[in-house]
């Protein structure tokens, strides 16, 4: 791309918020009531964190690769794209974060109890799984656009960053880099669509890598 | 005053925002705008109910084109929702029905080609269309491969006019344009960008290339192509396609809350979006604007700036005058 310097977010923005949030309830509305199992997973993963017993950490990391690529096939790959055609790169990326996290967490033949490392990873997995569905409400947006952790990218990524702030395994910064990603692109993608929330996503990524290394 | 106007509104020689040396006859061209203007209509329509549409000719070949056309960046792009394609038919719909035919896309604009291979479809394929596409690949040999795929969206044998996309690999796609022309594939060759971008290279291109199409942005704000491009144009007898007319609609909304200049009626529009988009076809060099919208009420808005008359050039400095001290 040249002279790079002169786009704004807006400039890569290629829908309107409503056909994007139309979307997003359409696609809700075909999986319902796949959302509440959802929660109810989150909420497993989450009581695996803090239990922290033998073989729980891989046990969280093949259901989160599980999550990963079903929502980049399932959301990016077969819907967003169809909006946004940088959507098929995206979900590539989320089937390569679905590899490393059971390249890394699954593999070794040493299995560890993932080291509690403080309680704000589990915290900030608990937020993107227990609230961050309350986020379109507080938007303005109507329950129909909520975003579930396992069926939206957002608390997807969020949820995992979390865990992993966690899961202390010795590859695992190679783990943090395509949530955080994800995380920079959702937020620059809410702040194009003036969307009083578009700070969340990275703040909550920077909540997360900080828990890390707390 | 408006009368007064509608016997002389003119493309100006020597005008204060143009170069002396890029003037053309008056009445010549006057007479080709709004002469066929008429002629121009919606295939499915009586020509009764498309009242005279202003057009300007494409200098390449003398076709004319009305000076208001229709863009497709984010509007179009709605995905497999069938009722939002609906509404773009109808934004189609109405457009054709006003007079319209070019219709602006891009490989680059998501769904926005399914979308109106979807709506002509729907309208049983006006005559009238005037398909204008985009080549954006960066892979020089894929050009060809790509505008197949561009046809069989909008379900089309061949494009009218296919544009190098913000000059993306433009030396192989332009090859690869001219021999599709003269194969006759294709009616003719344009290069776009936007924004100000690129604006050395695009002149250089101009310059150098048998080029019948440019495509840049224009608007009472931004005006820099004034100064070199749109003479240039002239020069070498390249039509102009203006986009972000509105800014991206920034231009309507900021605007929308202060009050129209009480001179309005000299121009012959209603509302802003008819001021900005009379101010931009009035230039001598333009030939159409392509405004996006996906609403019906503003598509048949922005048609109606091409039912009026041509501003003058004070009233085009007025303009700017008055929506820069806004
Ligand atoms: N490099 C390139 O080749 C390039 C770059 C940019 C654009 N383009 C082409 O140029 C076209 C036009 O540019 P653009 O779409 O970026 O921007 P634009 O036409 O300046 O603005 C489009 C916006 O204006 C609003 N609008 C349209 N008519 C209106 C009216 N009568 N009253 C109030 N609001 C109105 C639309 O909202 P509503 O939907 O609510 O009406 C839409 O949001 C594009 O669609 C594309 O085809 C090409």
């Amino acid at each position: 791309m040249t002279e790079w310097w002169s786009y704004r977010p807006s400039d890569f923005l290629m829908y309107s918020p409503r056909v994007y949030l139309r979307q997003i309830e359409i696609y809700n509305n075909a999986l319902w009531p796949l959302q509440l199992v959802m929660l109810l997973v989150g909420i497993g993963l989450v009581w695996l964190l803090l239990r922290s017993r033998q073989n729980d950490g891989r046990i969280v990391a093949i259901v989160l690769a599980a999550l990963w690529l079903f929502v980049g096939w399932d959301y990016l790959w077969s819907r967003l794209s169809s909006i946004n055609w940088a959507a098929t790169y995206a979900a590539c990326g989320f089937a390569v974060q679905a590899i490393l996290m059971i390249v890394v967490h699954v593999m070794p033949s040493k299995s560890r109890a993932p080291l509690l490392n403080g309680i704000s990873g589990p915290v900030v997995a608990a937020v993107a799984v227990l609230l961050y569905p309350g986020l379109s409400l507080i938007a303005g947006r109507g329950l129909g656009t909520s975003e579930v952790f396992g069926i939206m990218p957002d608390p997807t990524a969020i949820a995992t960053i979390g865990f992993l702030a966690s899961m202390r395994q010795r590859y695992d910064f190679v783990l943090f880099v395509i949530p955080t990603l994800w995380c920079i692109i959702s937020s620059a993608t809410l702040y194009a669509m003036v969307d009083t929330t578009w700070w969340i996503p990275l703040a909550m990524c920077v909540l997360g890598i900080a828990a890390t290394f707390a | 005053m408006a009368d007064n106007r509608r016997q002389s509104h003119a493309l100006w020689p020597g005008d204060t925002m143009m170069s002396p040396r890029y003037s053309i006859n008056r009445r010549g061209a006057l007479a080709l705008m709004v002469g066929a203007g008429a002629l121009v209509g919606f295939s499915n329509q009586s020509s009764a109910q498309v009242s005279s549409l202003l057009t300007k000719p494409i200098p390449s070949s003398g076709e004319m084109l009305p000076v208001v056309g229709l863009g497709s960046w984010i509007t179009f792009n709605v995905g497999d929702d069938g009722e939002l394609q609906d509404e773009c038919a109808s934004v189609m719909r109405a457009f054709f029905a006003a007079g319209g035919r070019l219709i602006d896309s891009s490989p680059m604009y998501g769904s926005a080609q399914q979308t109106i291979g979807y709506g002509l479809d729907k309208l049983s394929r006006p005559k009238a269309l005037f398909s204008a596409d985009k080549v954006w690949i960066s892979d020089p040999g894929a050009g060809r491969e790509q505008i197949a795929q561009s046809q069989e969206l909008w379900g089309i044998p061949k494009f009218h006019l296919l544009q190098v996309h913000n000059l993306l690999s433009w030396e192989a796609h332009l090859q690869t344009l001219f021999e599709m022309k003269a194969a006759g594939q294709l009616n003719y060759v344009g290069i776009t960008t936007s924004e100000g971008r690129r604006h050395a290279e695009i002149e250089d291109i101009m310059a150098s290339q048998p080029i019948d199409f440019v495509q840049i942005s224009y608007n009472v704000l931004d005006r820099e192509v004034e100064d070199r491009i749109l003479p240039l144009a002239l020069e070498r007898k390249i039509a102009v396609i203006v986009n972000r007319p509105f800014r991206q609609g920034d231009l309507i909304a900021d605007t929308a809350d202060q009050p129209l200049p009480d001179w309005i009626s000299e121009t012959g529009a209603k509302n802003w979006a008819q001021l900005m988009l009379t101010f931009i076809i009035s230039h001598p060099a333009v030939t159409c604007a392509i405004p996006a919208t996906s609403n019906v009420s503003h598509v048949q808005e922005n048609m109606n700036a091409a039912t009026g008359a041509f501003m003058e050039p004070a009233l085009r400095k007025r303009t700017i005058d008055y929506v820069e001290s806004l």
